[in-house]
């Protein structure tokens, strides 16, 4: 499957709408922990670390660098995060039904050992690819955007 | 009855059945077991009744190894010990902690921990606390209430008691009024003087700073000074030249343990509304902690640990509270302003907090749970006590401390928090950052605690420990040690209650052969 069968900014939007929000909790909360963790020699790599983390796009940016190189192709990441070839697309797309195929596989990748630590966060390697595709298409749709102003 | 022992002459040979060196948790516990008793009982303290610097300066050494503990500010030296500044947590080792591991070299007690339930259970009323019951779910914290991860396979919930009791003002009467107990305040044990073949302590010199000299002759000697005194003492008995007394496997002063504590991680919870925290139950003050499954800690091959959690609150709170001292214009004074501007920039945090509040009952939100762990030291024969040159006012020579640690010991403990982080992730409880990995330096804020233990181990085998499963010393046949300097492992539970169980246990031993 490659992006250009779909529009970007549908994934994007249903990556945010349906993926996203089941870790939108969990986002905010790392947004709002960086603004008020207190600064002491032994949290300053914290400090820093949660700054970073302080939004989506971040954090996105943070697990693409995190995975292996073949693996941050933007068609490689959205096979990986939205399922087999072959499903019904529509089916793939539903924000509900993406959010909860990505609790399930976060789950079993945490059950598995297959994680990945983001600048020292313990992610499922599901949920990193989630946000590295997010930041990724974001990233794209904003060249996009500006160039064609 | 106390008597300071500046005050006897010097010279004098004081006489009992039973004589106690150090009145802390195990000396005191020890002499109250024979309040009233048939048996004369000496009990030897060092200090007062209240800190002195001189006396407190007797724990002057050296630290050649990893950074350790303060040798003068971690422990104190008069009457009560080092209850007089301790914080009172109290629980039994778990039975794993008893048990010899094949993946843990030097692991195991020479009895499982039913053997000493008995003892445990009279324990807690020494250190008056609540019933001998540390589940869980006695204390109200039903398994409805514990968040999975927390309720099993690798993580459970269990409690601690709480009771600061300060040995020394509680018990000093008791054994003030009890005639057969006689308590030698600012009495320096210095060297037992053992039979000519070392099989037998036939005295026990005693010196006080202001000069005086004494003896003690007892048909029974217990040394209850503290993890590092007990081994220092042996180590410095015997004749002129030797290795000390008991030492004839050179394993007095080896093995020495601390509880390792240092920042684990943080967990941001997914439900920032998520409500763990439990502390008191009706008169009685207890804490939860995570700790490992024993079943996890075996296929696992992991040693214990106590892990702790507090929570950093969203700014709601702080905003809350100033809304509080708004209200209350006496109590905002002059920080008005700084209130003000706190609610102002939270108000729709506190517009949804309040509606949450009123409509739900629900709290102030969490935003991270600071994770803290303590965990067991792996047995070291290279973590050791021993003497140094230098010798203090008395003439002893100080000791040397050389804290070393495993490589399992950090092995250990970075996979349990690897753990921890894919059981938080698995459950949905949150995500967690661990601040420790197994290839990295132990994290900023690492420290040993002040749980000294294991400089005199205890193992049936002479070849591997230095007291018998009695707590005798295995050479010496009218020689006991007291304390937690016998703990052959040390768990990662706190080693109080475990101390005074063993007082209790060694007194009944003694009542026995004694009578």
């Amino acid at each position: 499957m490659t992006l250009s069968t779909i529009s970007r900014r549908g994934v994007l939007a249903a990556a945010s709408a349906g993926a996203m929000a089941c870790l939108s909790q969990f986002v905010s909360s790392i947004r709002s922990y960086s603004a008020r963790i207190s600064v002491g020699t032994d949290s300053n790599d914290l400090v820093a670390l949660c700054s970073e983390l302080g939004c989506p796009k971040s954090i996105g940016k943070a697990c693409l660098l995190a995975l292996p190189a073949p693996e941050r192709a933007l068609s490689s990441l959205s096979t990986a995060v939205l399922g087999r070839k072959g499903a019904p697309r529509r089916d793939r797309w539903s924000p509900h039904v993406l959010a909860q195929s990505i609790r399930e596989r976060s789950r079993s990748d945490f059950q598995e050992g297959r994680v990945l630590s983001v600048n020292g966060w313990i992610l499922a390697l599901t949920e990193a690819r989630l946000y590295a595709l997010a930041a990724l298409l974001s990233e794209t749709t904003e060249i996009r955007t500006s160039s064609s102003e | 009855m106390i008597i300071d022992a500046s005050s006897v002459p010097s010279g004098s040979i004081l006489k009992s059945e039973v004589c106690i060196v150090g009145a802390g948790a195990a000396g005191i516990t020890l002499a109250r077991e024979f309040i009233n008793s048939p048996l004369r009982v000496i009990l030897l303290e060092s200090g007062g009744m209240e800190y002195e610097q001189d006396t407190q300066d007797l724990y002057q050494g050296q630290s050649i190894g990893r950074s350790f503990q303060d040798l003068i500010a971690s422990r104190l030296r008069y009457f009560g010990g080092t209850t007089n500044h301790w914080g009172g947590w109290c629980l039994p080792l778990d039975p794993i902690d008893f048990e010899s591991r094949d993946d843990l070299p030097y692991h195991g007690w020479p009895f499982p921990r039913s053997h000493l339930d008995p003892w445990y259970k009279r324990a807690q009323d020494v250190c008056q606390l609540g019933p001998y019951d540390y589940r869980p779910s006695s204390w109200g914290i039903t398994p409805d209430k514990v968040p999975p991860p927390f309720t099993g396979p690798d993580f459970e919930c269990k409690i601690l008691q709480e009771n600061y009791l300060r040995f020394g003002p509680v018990y000093a009467s008791a054994l003030r009024d009890t005639p057969n107990i006689t308590c030698y305040l600012h009495a320096n044990a210095c060297n037992l003087v053992t039979s000519d073949n070392r099989s037998e302590v036939n005295e026990l010199t005693v010196k006080t700073l202001s000069g005086n000299e004494l003896a003690v002759r007892a048909r029974i000697y217990i040394l209850a000074t503290g993890g590092i005194e007990n081994a220092r003492l042996l180590l410095a008995s015997g004749s002129q030249g030797s290795a000390g007394l008991g030492n004839t496997h050179d394993l007095v002063g080896r093995f020495l343990m601390v509880h390792l504590v240092y920042p684990g991680g943080v967990i941001i919870p997914t439900h920032p509304r998520m409500s763990f925290d439990f502390r008191t139950h009706v008169d009685r003050s207890f804490l939860s902690f995570i700790g490992l499954t024993a079943e996890s800690m075996r296929r696992r091959h992991l040693s214990n640990i106590m892990i702790h959690w507090s929570y950093n609150f969203s700014p709601v709170k702080e905003a809350a509270d100033a809304v509080k001292r708004l209200a209350d214009f006496e109590r905002s004074g002059n920080s008005w302003r700084s209130d003000l501007s706190t609610v102002v920039h939270n108000f729709e945090r506190l517009a949804e907090f309040g509606i949450r509040k009123v409509l739900f009952g629900q709290g102030v939100p969490v935003e991270s749970m600071p994770v803290g762990c303590s965990s067991e030291q792996q047995p070291n024969p290279q973590s050791r006590v021993s003497l140094g040159h230098r010798l203090d006012s008395l003439g002893m020579r100080e000791v040397i401390v050389d804290w070393q640690l495993v490589p399992e010991d950090k092995r250990s403990a970075a996979e349990t928090l690897k753990l921890l982080a894919l059981e938080v992730g698995r459950t949905g409880f949150g995500r967690l950052h661990p601040l420790l990995a197994e290839d990295a330096p132990w994290p900023a804020g690492f420290y040993g605690d002040a749980h000294q233990m294991g400089t005199t181990r205890m193992h049936r085998d002479p070849k591997l420990g230095v007291v018998d499963e009695h707590c005798r010393v295995h050479s010496v046949a009218n020689l006991y040690v007291a304390g937690s300097s016998v703990f052959p492992c040390t768990g990662a539970n706190n080693p109080t209650l475990t101390i005074v169980a063993l007082a209790v246990r060694l007194a009944d031993h003694l009542k026995k052969q004694l009578a």
